[in-house]
């Protein structure tokens, strides 16, 4: 009798843990996970695309970090009479922007600029941001196209609760960041995609941090030759050949790199970043605009972004050379 | 092809319901044995194949026979013939497996030293997971029949499962024959507290695994995958972290074999005894991995002479227990230097006893002897973890001399849960340490309160797991 009330005990205690951590998951970690990371603004990114009432000569703008924060929107709108959206997100993989295809596709703009960088298509560069992205429930990625499994694609739903508990912690010190009053909350970060408020472009000089870091650096760890095949580059070939299949132009514009990191670079990583790119805009028929090599250290606050001056010399540019 | 069983995976956990379930309706004691047996040599095989199980037969069935026969023989030289004929097959095969490479390794420096261009192949050897703890249980029961402590067991079923008890079989405690075949005279019979013990115990293993070691995990990494850069506190933090994983690892992994066992009914040795509350060398080594250092004193050190021989040959005796000893973790130079520095240490220690009892000199007490041992417990782990030469040397140096800087600390910023687990754990080791067994008395408390117990240890496992349960260290020893 002693023994079955035991194992009661047991099963009783394994199913309130279940309901604890439910409870836990659903108070601390999604409401963490909608408002304090690139989720917040990817519920607004996909209100936009599903509200957008489409118009004529509309440029979306999507790529990583760098690249969004590379553009000034409203600048380039003076520019070349186009409505142009920085739809740049926190988020930087071309697997985090395959998320969003559909909607982008329902949205119908003129162009779609994709922007790219050396970092861009590496295995090693999906970061907690974009896991976020992956677990949302505004997430549907067809898994039968070939993605590996390594990543959090097509999670069932107890897998998904599960999956969520990578977060607790960080949803744990956030809560105490906003007892104490220090949280940065992404809800009014380039609210109209104009990119008005963008972070480091504020900045002059280039960091102080990262110049000490590359000085110190020979080479980078995160520049490991590419595979030939990984999550990130089926990502951006889906999103190019998803896009030409629904009659909208793409351009493919590789971001401007700082000299000083393009330097450290290894060659291997660079030529298999190049060939990627020129693979694919060949089979796309996909102009390729390469801004790599175009500005000095004076333009850039750190390795991938540049400062206010570049960018506003790199937005005037590529104003001119998308239409 | 192979995969290890972790005690922390669902198929363990599967796997121990259903051997449970099936020793429950089978009440004959033999045919619980067996199925015992079974489901330990089908553990061992689905973690390393078939050939390596067919060693650990080989191993068992070898020192049951010489057992009986060391008994049997009325002449002392057959009984030391059929003693060496075990050693040198157990010894043979341990170092075969074991040390073969590093050998060959060892030898092609020394070519390279001399000027050599010639290097001998290493050899394509797969180490048998376990085969340290097993070879030493086997070693032990045949030294024990020889020394006359122990009657050799009549049935082979029983001694083979005394050998290849699966809670136990990949990495201790390390059982002697005295303790266990006598467990082995009656039926598996299920008790309530011996279940309610042996839960107790098993969660309580997960947690310090899967909740301490495995989170504290990626800030040691950080700190000792390039340490070169890093000042005296991030070095000492790394070796405190180690110290506190490998323990919760090891010791984690002590828990939930005793507890697995205690809920066949079977009591296994204890194996760690709150070590880093230790007040000197030799108390350390009473409450650090019990199961080996006992082993070490009963088969090497007292058959080398022990202290029985004078004072030289004392600090000789334990120097040589201690490198062997260090070697038994690892083929692997810092394995040899870490038992010469315990080795070293308990030398220093047995002067310093030695001084205090002729002169009466002050010597450390209470909490300034407990700073002082650990400081050299703890510095020792940065030889055993630290497998980069100049790494170790840069890391022994920022221990011992002090810099004060503050420099680099982002990394703790990137890792607050590892550092926040070190803090609970402190807390936790002294509440232990201050209660005596906490254990013990979370397995007495009434099923109410034991209910709350079991929540929070699914609780913490829910939350804290990483998504990748990692080996445990002491499977590679």
């Amino acid at each position: 009798m002693k023994k079955l009330k035991l194992g009661g005990v047991i099963t009783l205690a394994v199913i309130i843990a279940f309901l604890l951590y439910f409870l836990i998951i659903n108070s601390l970690v999604d409401s963490y996970i909608e408002d304090y990371t690139d989720i917040g603004r990817s519920i607004a990114l996909f209100d936009f695309y599903d509200n957008y009432e489409d118009i004529e000569k509309d440029i979306f703008y999507i790529g990583p970090s760098s690249f969004k924060e590379d553009i000034d929107a409203g600048l380039m709108d003076g520019i070349n009479g186009y409505n142009n959206l920085n739809l740049g997100n926190p988020a930087s993989t071309s697997l985090r922007r395959y998320v969003e295809i559909d909607h982008i596709i329902k949205a119908n703009p003129e162009t779609v600029v994709l922007g790219v960088g050396p970092m861009s298509l590496s295995g090693k560069w999906l970061s907690p941001d974009d896991h976020y992205a992956l677990i949302s429930d505004k997430t549907e990625i067809n898994n039968s196209l070939g993605f590996y499994d390594e990543y959090p694609i097509n999670l069932n739903k107890l897998q998904l609760l599960l999956y969520k508990r990578k977060f607790f912690a960080n949803a744990l010190f956030k809560k105490i960041e906003l007892i104490t009053g220090n949280s940065l909350y992404y809800g009014d970060y380039n609210i109209d995609f104009k990119s008005e408020n963008i972070l480091k472009q504020v900045e002059e000089d280039l960091d102080i941090k990262f110049a000490e870091e590359i000085k110190s650096k020979n080479s980078f760890e995160e520049f490991e030759v590419l595979s030939t095949k990984n999550n990130e580059k089926i990502a951006f070939e889906l999103i190019i050949e998803q896009l030409k299949e629904n009659n909208i132009k793409v351009f493919i514009v590789k971001i401007p790199v700082n000299p000083l990191l393009f330097e450290k670079i290894p060659e291997e990583y660079l030529k298999n970043y190049n060939d990627f790119i020129l693979k694919n805009s060949e089979k796309y028929d996909v102009k390729v605009l390469d801004y790599t090599e175009s500005y000095g250290e004076n333009y850039f606050y750190d390795g991938l972004h540049l400062n206010r001056f570049g960018r506003e010399d790199f937005s005037k540019k590529l104003a001119k050379d998308v239409v | 092809m192979w995969c290890k069983v972790l005690f922390n995976s669902t198929p363990f956990i599967i796997f121990l319901c259903v051997v449970l379930i099936l020793i429950w309706l089978i009440r004959k004691r033999d045919y619980q044995y067996t199925i015992l047996l079974l489901a330990s040599y089908y553990f061992y095989y689905f973690s390393t194949g078939l050939f390596l199980l067919s060693l650990l037969l080989f191993t068992s069935s070898l020192d049951f026979y010489v057992g009986k026969k060391i008994y049997e023989a009325n002449n002392k030289r057959i009984k030391k013939y059929f003693l060496i004929l075990s050693l040198i097959s157990n010894l043979g095969i341990l170092a075969f497996f074991k040390y073969t490479n590093f050998a060959i390794d060892s030898v092609n420096d020394l070519l390279i030293l001399f000027g050599f261009n010639s290097q001998l192949p290493i050899l394509n050897i797969i180490l048998p997971i376990g085969i340290s703890f097993y070879t030493f249980q086997t070693m032990s029961y045949t030294l024990d029949v020889y020394f006359g402590k122990l009657k050799p067991v009549d049935s082979f079923l029983r001694y083979m499962l005394y050998v290849a008890f699966f809670p136990q079989l990949v990495a201790g405690p390390i059982l002697r024959a005295a303790d266990f075949l006598p467990q082995l005279g009656k039926n598996i019979l299920f008790s309530y507290t011996n279940l309610k013990f042996g839960l107790t115990l098993v969660g309580w293993g997960i947690v310090k695994k899967v909740v301490f070691a495995d989170n504290i995990a990626p800030l040691v990494n950080v700190i000792f995958e390039s340490p070169t850069e890093l000042n005296s506190f991030l070095i000492i933090l790394g070796a405190i972290g180690f110290g506190i994983q490998i323990y919760c690892d090891f010791s984690g992994y002590s828990d939930i074999a005793i507890g697995v066992a205690k809920t066949f009914g079977f009591t296994l040795p204890l194996n760690f005894n709150k070590p880093y509350f230790s007040k000197n060398p030799a108390e350390f080594w009473k409450r650090w991995h019990i199961s080996l250092s006992t082993w070490l004193k009963d088969y090497l050190y007292i058959p080398l002479g022990g202290n029985r021989k004078g004072k030289n040959r004392t600090d000789f005796n334990l120097m040589t227990t201690m490198v062997l000893g260090g070697l038994w973790h690892g083929a692997s130079w810092n394995f040899v230097i870490w038992g010469a520095y315990q080795g070293i240490l308990l030398t220093l220690h047995k002067f310093f006893s030695r001084i205090k009892s002729i002169s009466g000199i002050f010597i450390f007490k209470g909490i300034g002897a407990l700073i002082i041992t650990q400081y050299f417990v703890f510095l020792g782990w940065l030889i055993f973890r630290i497998r980069d030469v100049s790494d170790l040397w840069y890391s022994i140096k920022k221990f011992i001399l002090i810099d004060f800087s503050l420099n680099g600390l982002s990394i703790l910023e990137a890792n607050k849960l590892s550092l926040i687990f070190i803090l609970i754990f402190l807390y936790v080791h002294y509440i232990s340490y201050k209660n005596k067994d906490v254990i013990e008395r979370i397995k007495s408390l009434d099923l109410r309160y034991w209910f709350v117990y079991v929540v929070i240890i699914v609780l913490l496992l829910l939350l804290f797991a990483p998504s990748k349960t990692s080996e445990f260290i002491y499977f590679q020893f």
